[in-house]
């Protein structure tokens, strides 16, 4: 079944992206991380088909990165042990490394169900008004990249095809082959491009105001869900004025705990902000859940 | 509150300038009303940059991309050059995978064809001139491209930025760096030439990157 968050507008994706990316690189409180982790893994969990290899691979990076940051940075006032004629493997460096490595893998979680959400023609879409011939050119270069990609192998067949062919040649004939293929490419390709010119300008390309090929309806469902991300946003952006973002861990662990009302305010509003996607996929479960078991 | 923002999220801000930056010329360019043949050829040589990796599959470590864009900086100027990097980095991140290093990559390949921009006026017909247009290239990939490429991993890293990060992120970047311009140097050698040719041709037959 299709992801219900894939049928919102792409309007709304966008935003849920931007800010998504941007408030996990501001909060390093734990509690934000352990937020963002759980929220981004389990949107990826949804969205994704494979899953395993992207997820042990993100528990690498993280398990290195976290151990490797006290070796890069020595300060820190809790020594743990001493190595190489006395440099310092701190508590504290480590406890940073752990932040930082959480921040970087959420943000990656976060892109990798961004590519698979945000597909080309919707990322267009939301620009097409905005910057309508970087948006054509867009479309564009992502049409060619297929058919080039086919042309470049029928050079190289007909290459091969004339006993020319450079596989088993020394690494300098197959640079040159690889040249001589692009530059065949590219002559095809301007040409074509050229015609391609003429053929939009005599079709009356530029005329009137650009439409769109996908139609994304903005309906109901679209304003509720923007004015409730507007809400979190307000949250968010308080707690980040207040001083909630502010954690020090380097020299000395420095860490509020909830207990003020902005902080607890902002948890609750980063919360809600990233749980859309995944709130939106168990509900539409649960949906389905209740009209199967009524039948 | 924006002093501490700024001293404690390195990539946030940077990466916030360079989009403004990436965005304001996008702006300025539909202002200026592109001609659909201008902005055609600009997609044709954007897309012939992310599909040239596929022709050297053969050849490892073989990125020829930064050589293309800066022959399309030579020959249609700074402006052309920064939008070929950035379009052909950006499109060529929807197939090995969009990340916080798209923006940077973004950039340090638009600053690639703006550098090779510079050398718009030069005459490039013989062999010395292609010579030293490659070792041109080399340069700017070493010094200016990749330190880029590293200072946007560094700050993706690190929200602390030591003398110890800092180092081991931009040696461990070096060898990296050193391969990237020597295949920018060897596209420019062998490919200067007959691309320039071409794009030429296309401007005389065809009327196309006019100053206006």
């Amino acid at each position: 079944m299709k992801h219900i968050f894939w049928q919102y507008h792409p309007v709304i994706h966008l935003i849920f992206y931007i800010g998504t990316v941007l408030s996990g690189m501001l909060f390093m409180h734990p509690a934000f991380l352990a937020c963002s982790i759980i929220f981004s893994i389990s949107c990826y969990m949804t969205v994704a088909k494979e899953k395993r290899r992207f997820l042990s691979g993100m528990l690498l990076v993280f398990l290195l990165l976290s151990v490797l940051n006290p070796v890069f940075n020595p300060s820190g006032s809790h020594v743990l042990f001493t190595y190489m004629a006395g440099r310092h493997y701190t508590l504290e460096a480590l406890c940073y490394g752990m932040a930082m490595a959480a921040m970087f893998v959420t943000v990656l979680t976060w892109f990798a169900s961004y590519q698979i959400t945000m597909t080309s023609d919707k990322f267009l879409y939301c620009f097409s008004r905005l910057l309508p011939a970087v948006s054509m050119v867009l479309t564009m270069v992502l049409r060619f990249l297929p058919l080039y990609g086919r042309h470049l192998k029928k050079i190289a067949d007909a290459r091969k095809g004339i006993g020319k062919s450079a596989e088993n040649g020394t690494l300098k004939e197959r640079t040159e082959d690889g040249m001589l293929l692009v530059s065949a490419l590219t002559s095809w390709a301007l040409e074509g491009g050229m015609v391609t010119s003429s053929a939009m300008l005599s079709r009356g390309y530029g005329s009137g105001s650009r439409t769109s090929f996908c139609i994304y309806k903005w309906r109901g469902k679209e304003k509720c869900l923007l004015f409730a991300m507007l809400a979190d946003i307000v949250l968010i952006v308080y707690c980040m004025i207040k001083g909630g973002a502010f954690v020090s861990y380097l020299p000395v662990l420095e860490i509020a705990d909830l207990s003020d009302g902005y902080r607890m305010a902002g948890l609750i509003g980063y919360a809600a902000f990233l749980a859309i996607p995944t709130a939106a996929y168990v509900m539409e479960e649960i949906r389905w859940f209740i009209l199967r078991y009524r039948m | 509150m924006s002093k501490e923002l700024i001293n404690s999220h390195y990539y946030i801000v940077s990466t916030l300038v360079i989009l403004a930056a990436t965005g304001i010329f996008f702006l300025q360019y539909e202002k200026q009303k592109p001609t659909v043949k201008d902005f055609v050829t600009l997609a044709v040589l954007s897309a012939v940059a992310v599909v040239s990796r596929a022709a050297f599959a053969m050849v490892p470590h073989f990125k020829p991309i930064t050589g293309i864009i800066m022959i399309c900086g030579i020959a249609f100027g700074s402006g052309a050059g920064f939008f070929v990097g950035v379009i052909s980095a950006f499109v060529s991140n929807f197939i090995f995978g969009q990340g916080p290093w798209t923006p940077w990559q973004m950039f340090a390949y638009g600053i690639a064809g703006v550098c090779a921009g510079f050398l718009k006026k030069r005459e490039i017909h013989t062999m010395p001139q292609v010579l030293l247009t490659a070792v041109y290239g080399f340069f700017v990939v070493l010094l200016i491209v990749g330190p880029i490429l590293d200072t946007g991993s560094l700050f993706m890293m690190a929200n602390v930025i030591t003398k110890e990060t800092a180092g081991a992120v931009y040696l461990s970047g070096l060898p990296v760096n050193a391969i990237h311009g020597a295949a920018t140097f060897i596209t420019l050698l062998l490919f200067c030439r007959p691309l320039l040719e071409k794009l030429n041709r296309m401007k005389q037959k065809y009327g196309i990157m006019n100053e206006r």
